[in-house]
């Protein structure tokens, strides 16, 4: 340990390394207890069976609702809506701040909920219990504001990650929708948790992945197309999905206080009676996306499943119970999946895999639709199934299905949530397609007028007459520097001597750096030269503050039009 | 930012009383998660049971779901998966089964029983090559128990299902199989030797088929399945003898068996007509001869009135008059002469009916597949 004095064993980044790990493993520890309390909860109110007893089946939903209701009203407040854009808040809002009482809350009233039936899923709210383990963690440890910013990312990495048993996905996702940027000390930290988390959770779960996907091999390059097909159709169901909760979240949250009491309840026993007839669309869901890897519906049954998952989990988030969007998007992937799956083997039976291959591709579709996470996407179907063969559908499905889903709902789900809140958290997918400004769009060619040589420099007068008092000026070992008109002036008339010492060294830049690059370097210097990459004494441009803020104002706009509030 | 983080003597006390908490709160967690697994392996093994009781009682819908159930708390039990499979393909659900299989397969590629169970639902769906494939894979996989018994019965599965799919191939496929089969099955299990004679027989390789069913005889000389099969293979080879040797203690326990009854005269009477029978005297051959031609015409004469083809050959029979003793000294005269019995008795199969000896006349010109 340290000394009295302070002397320190471990240097600042190591410890806040070493940190990382044990809010992983604390982290895991809580999502291993919520998964046990889901499971807990399911047993005590409908049984063991998987089918649960249709004397329950519309009861136990909507009187747990009302009890959930209350907590989150009475106790929780802050347990609502998506557990990714209260991380979000608490990265970019609240100085990495989650109360404790949110963490207990979300366990709590996630737990029952899941566990009576609601369409919803446990990933979300692992998420949070993570994110809100490693602010307390932060707190305790009275990290800086900064320091204590970046650490509910890395428990909410962690909190995934031992939610879905998902390494990989679980740090792309933080990054991807959370943090929003790569560093090599937010990515260390980020992957430490992931990691630690993950050992816990299978320490005491289990490392079998969540699905046993049956074996894939494509059978010919044309299966693709059917593939392509499976993403059209799942972008598709990823903007149905949405808008219905655009619509109808805004809709219910206007109604008077008193009636939110019961909102969770009315959800519940709507799902109680779809749960009836088809329990499997109750709950989170993986025992039944198991069973439509595994070919046990039909195609028309899929499809039944796939809308009346949409209409459940619509009505169970928007009604505020507190519960996650991940399982249901998988869920109603796997069953959209089998379905295009089934109706393609119809109509080309030699043409089809398997339909378990379907179902799983499915899932990533409707990850990267309805999520707007497409890299996770990817890798989180590798990762739950095991199976790196698939990867070539995959990533065809899941690209066709974001792109449809970005052209036909152009706010993702989470911006849409946040701004329905009141939130304006940043949109991480609309940052990543704005354009970069360069270089290239702000510069000048240069002229003889501005880029001169110093082994050639001309006669004082002529010096004299040109416009501008600060000159591009090639040294004799070919580098680009700057130099004021009086300074060149002085030089040619003292036969050039002490010409080194007139010419100021420059920073330089590329066409392709972008402008941001150049605000930083220009400093007070009235040119920057631009050059070329492979040959550093090629002058290519000539780029001055005035071109870099014009650039910027002509092309800024966009930048607002983006930022635009959806509702 | 990581950079500024300031590390002071206090936040390393910090970090060590967050590892005792981390201790005591996995200790706990470990408490509850040994609970837990308790719980499901007790539930996973009552679904299983549940589902036990409902395949043996014949109600595999039921036993799909307790199955599934059982399933549901143990992912990773390939037993409950492999019995969902079995119990899916015993409610005719076999595409699912299929894919509960081939996650298993893909795990234990040389297991036995997995390799069985897609080899039959390859059957089921009539593909020859995946079915031979599996079947292979399974006689050469993995058994825990009984390996050696359990190959035999696998490859005379795949006999019969090559031998039921009928074609020229894979009846030379099942042929193949069964050769194999025969060089491996303990000749003293009367049983195993029968269930090999039988499909023998079906395969149509007459003589591979009666040595099992002697090697069963041998072992059981009273086993009245075997003798019956083998005096029916005996009198398809044309070993009346030997036919009459195993249909003698059939008919004694039988008497009113009248297919075997006639089989017992048949055989005894191509012993009498036949003139090729080995070690004959040229008088006896003459003499069976002249009966045969006999035979023939009486049964022909009853025809020739209305074919004018049979009366034509009545005349010819007529003509070709000749006494035993001709007969007996020209083997070239006994020849026609049983040669034109055999023709009258093919020419009046349509507009006579046959007695027993015209029967036998018939059996007797017959190609013979072994020589008597």
């Amino acid at each position: 340990m340290a000394s009295a004095r302070g002397r320190r064993w471990l240097g600042e980044d190591q410890i806040f390394l070493l940190l990382s790990i044990l809010i992983g493993v604390f982290a895991g520890l809580a999502v291993v207890c919520f998964r046990m309390a889901i499971d807990t909860t399911r047993w005590l109110f409908f049984g063991s069976g998987l089918v649960p007893p249709r004397s329950r089946v519309v009861l136990v939903p909507g009187v747990v609702g009302l009890v959930v209701a209350f907590l989150v009203i009475r106790f929780f407040p802050r347990v609502r809506g998506s557990g990714v854009n209260q991380t979000k808040a608490a990265l970019y809002i609240y100085d990495g701040y989650i109360p404790g009482s949110t963490i207990i809350g979300k366990f709590i009233t996630s737990a029952l909920a899941i566990g009576s039936g609601q369409s919803l899923g446990p990933e979300d709210p692992s998420l949070q219990i993570g994110a809100g383990v490693a602010s307390l963690v932060g707190r305790r440890l009275k990290l800086s504001r900064q320091n204590l910013r970046l650490i509910a990312p890395v428990g909410a990495a962690a909190g995934l990650a031992a939610a879905f048993n998902t390494p990989l996905a679980a740090v792309l996702f933080v990054i991807e929708e959370v943090i929003g940027r790569w560093t090599a000390g937010v990515l260390g930290a980020v992957v430490l948790a992931a990691v630690s988390s993950v050992v816990v959770e299978r320490w005491f779960l289990g490392a079998e992945p969540l699905f046993r996907a049956p074996g894939y091999r494509l059978e010919s390059p044309g299966e693709l197309a059917a593939y392509a097909i499976l993403g059209l159709v799942a972008g598709l169901a990823s903007m149905v999905f949405v808008k219905s909760i655009q619509l109808l979240r805004p809709w219910l949250k206007v109604l008077p206080r008193w009636s939110q009491y019961f909102l969770p309840a009315l959800a519940g026993l709507l799902i109680g009676l779809i749960g009836r007839q088809y329990p499997q669309v109750m709950g989170a869901g993986y025992d039944y996306m198991d069973q439509a890897m595994h070919d046990q519906y039909t195609w028309e049954v899929l499809g039944i499943l796939a809308g009346l998952k949409i209409l459940a989990t619509v009505l169970s988030f928007s009604s505020g119970t507190p519960g996650g969007l991940f399982a249901p998007t998988l869920f109603i992937g796997a069953m959209v999946g089998g379905a295009v799956g089934g109706v393609e083997r119809l109509l080309f039976p030699h043409f089809t895999g398997p339909l378990g291959a379907y179902a799983l591709v499915g899932m990533g579709a409707l990850f990267a639709g309805i999520l707007r996470a497409p890299m996770t996407s990817v890798f989180l179907v590798l990762e739950i199934s095991g199976n790196y063969a698939i990867i070539l559908p995959v990533i065809i499905s899941n690209a066709l299905a974001y792109l449809i889903s970005r052209s036909l709902q152009p706010t993702p789900i989470f911006d849409l949530l946040s701004r329905q809140d009141g939130l304006d958290l940043p949109s991480l997918e609309e940052d990543r397609e704005l354009a970069v400004l360069r270089v290239e769009d702000a510069m000048h060619a240069p002229t003889p007028q501005v880029a001169l040589r110093l082994d050639a420099l001309p006669p004082p007068e002529v010096i004299e007459s040109l416009p501008g008092e600060f000159f591009l000026v090639q040294e004799r070992s070919g580098r680009w520097g700057g130099a004021d008109k009086s300074k060149l002036m002085k030089l040619v008339l003292d036969g050039g001597s002490g010409a080194e010492a007139s010419v100021h060294t420059l920073p330089h830049v590329h066409p392709d750096h972008a402008l941001d690059v150049a605000m930083r370097r220009i400093g007070d210097w009235p040119l920057l030269p631009v050059v070329h990459r492979a040959e550093l004494n090629k002058l290519v441009g000539v780029l001055c503050l005035e071109d870099i803020l014009e650039t910027y104002r002509k092309r800024g706009p966009a930048l607002h039009e983006l930022a635009e509030p959806a509702d | 930012m990581v950079r500024r983080f300031n590390v002071i003597p206090r936040e390393y006390l910090l970090l060590a009383a967050l590892v005792a908490v981390i201790v005591v709160f996995f200790s706990a967690t470990t408490f509850a998660a040994r609970a837990y697994h308790r719980k499901q392996e007790q539930f996973g093994a009552m679904w299983y049971e549940r589902g036990q009781g409902a395949l043996r009682q014949s109600r595999p819908a039921d036993a799909v779901l307790d199955f599934r159930n059982a399933l549901a708390y143990s992912r990773d039990n390939d037993e409950y998966r492999l019995r969902l499979a079995q119990a899916l393909m015993a409610d005719h659900r076999s595409e699912e089964a299929r894919s509960h299989l081939l996650a298993l397969w893909e795990k234990q590629p040389g297991d036995g029983t997995l390799n069985l169970e897609l080899a039959r639902l390859a059957a089921t769906w009539k593909d020859t090559p995946q079915a031979v494939r599996y079947y292979h894979a399974a006689i050469y996989g993995v058994w825990p128990e009984e390996p050696t018994s359990r190959r035999w019965q696998i490859r005379f599965e795949l006999s019969k299902y090559l031998l039921e799919r009928d074609t020229p191939a894979d009846t030379k496929a099942a042929q193949a199989e069964l050769v194999a089969l025969a060089g491996v099955l303990p000749p003293q299990d009367a049983d195993l030797q029968m269930q090999l004679g039988t499909l023998f027989v079906r395969a149509n390789l007459y003589p591979r088929a009666l040595t099992a069913f002697q090697a069963a005889l041998a072992e059981r000389p009273n086993f009245m399945p075997a003798l019956e099969a083998a005096s029916e293979t005996a009198f398809h080879l044309g070993d009346y003898s030997a036919a009459r040797n195993y249909l003698l203690p059939i008919v004694t326990q039988k008497p009113k068996d009248e297919h075997f009854l006639e089989l017992l005269n048949l055989s005894e009477l191509v012993m009498k007509l036949d003139p090729s029978e080995r070690g004959l005297s040229s008088q006896e051959q003459a003499r069976r001869a002249a009966k045969d031609i006999h035979i023939a015409t009486a049964r022909a004469q009853k025809c020739a009135p209305a074919d004018t083809g049979v009366a034509m050959l009545v005349a010819q029979a007529k003509d070709l008059q000749r006494t035993e003793r001709t007969l007996a000294s020209n083997p070239e005269a006994l020849r026609k002469t049983m040669d034109l019995a055999f023709r009258l008795e093919k020419a009046s199969a349509s507009c006579a009916p046959a007695s027993l000896e015209d029967k036998a006349l018939g059996l007797v010109a017959q190609p013979q597949e072994v020589p008597r």
